[in-house]
C-alpha cells in the first residue's frame, strides 16, 4: 500500500459519515504529502478524531500536512 | 527573550484586529501566518534551551523543529502531545492559506489558528518561566 492509500484509509476510517471531500494538494513546503479533509458537519468528538487521525498518519513515518475544515458550500452564511 | 515578546505582541495584535471586526481575507491570511511564525520562533527558542542550534539547520527546518520538540520535550514529559499537535496543525493551516489563494479563508480558520497558538504557547511560556 502506498502512502496516499494509507493516508486515505486512515482518513476514511476516522471521519466515517462526516467526510465530504478528500483532496491531495501541493505539497507546499517540502512535505511528503498534503491533504485537505472536507467535512459536511463537525462531529461532537471532532477533537478526539482529529488528534487520532494526525497521530496515526504521523506514525506512518512521513511528513504529511493535513487541514480539516467544513466544506464551504455546506456552511450556512 | 525576543521570541516571547514577539509571540505576545502577535497574540495581542491578532486579538485587537478581531475585536475591531476585521473581515478582510488578506488580514485573515496575515493573522494565521503571523500566529504560526510566532509559535515557530517559540519552538526554536525551546530547542536552543535544550542545547540545539536550529539556526544552523538547512532544509526541512519546520519539520526538524517539530521533530526536535518531540524528541527533547514531549518524550521527556515537559511538553504535552496536545501542545505539539497545536504547532503541527498550525503549520499545516498556514501552508494552506498561504499557497491556496483560490480557497476562501474564514473567520473560523483564524479562530482555529488562535486556539492552536494558545495551546502551544501556554505550555512554552511555562517551560521558559514567563507568565
Amino acid at each position: 500500500m502506498d502512502l496516499k492509500q494509507a493516508v486515505s484509509q486512515i482518513i476514511n476510517e476516522e471521519w466515517d459519515g462526516a467526510l465530504e471531500e478528500l483532496t491531495f494538494e501541493g505539497p507546499y513546503e517540502g512535505e511528503d504529502l498534503f491533504v485537505f479533509v472536507g467535512l459536511r458537519h463537525e462531529p461532537q468528538d471532532f477533537e478526539e478524531r482529529n488528534a487520532r487521525m494526525r497521530h496515526r498518519v504521523r506514525d506512518l513515518g512521513y511528513d504529511v500536512g493535513m487541514v480539516v475544515d467544513l466544506v464551504d458550500d455546506l456552511v450556512p452564511a | 527573550m525576543p521570541e516571547v515578546e514577539y509571540a505576545k505582541q502577535t497574540q495581542r495584535f491578532v486579538q485587537l484586529l478581531l475585536d475591531l471586526g476585521v473581515t478582510n481575507p488578506w488580514f485573515y491570511r496575515m493573522m494565521i501566518g503571523r500566529l504560526y511564525y510566532a509559535a515557530h520562533h517559540l519552538a526554536r527558542r525551546l530547542l536552543v534551551e535544550a542545547g540545539l542550534q536550529p539556526d544552523q539547520w538547512r532544509g526541512a527546518v519546520h519539520r526538524q523543529t517539530i521533530d526536535g520538540l518531540q524528541t527533547h520535550y514531549v518524550t521527556t514529559g515537559r511538553l504535552t502531545t496536545s501542545a505539539l499537535d497545536g504547532l503541527d496543525e498550525l503549520r499545516d493551516l498556514r501552508n494552506r492559506v498561504d499557497y491556496r489563494l483560490d480557497c476562501a479563508v474564514r473567520l473560523r480558520n483564524v479562530n482555529c489558528a488562535l486556539t492552536l497558538f494558545h495551546r502551544f504557547a501556554r505550555e512554552t511560556w511555562a517551560i521558559l518561566g514567563v507568565s
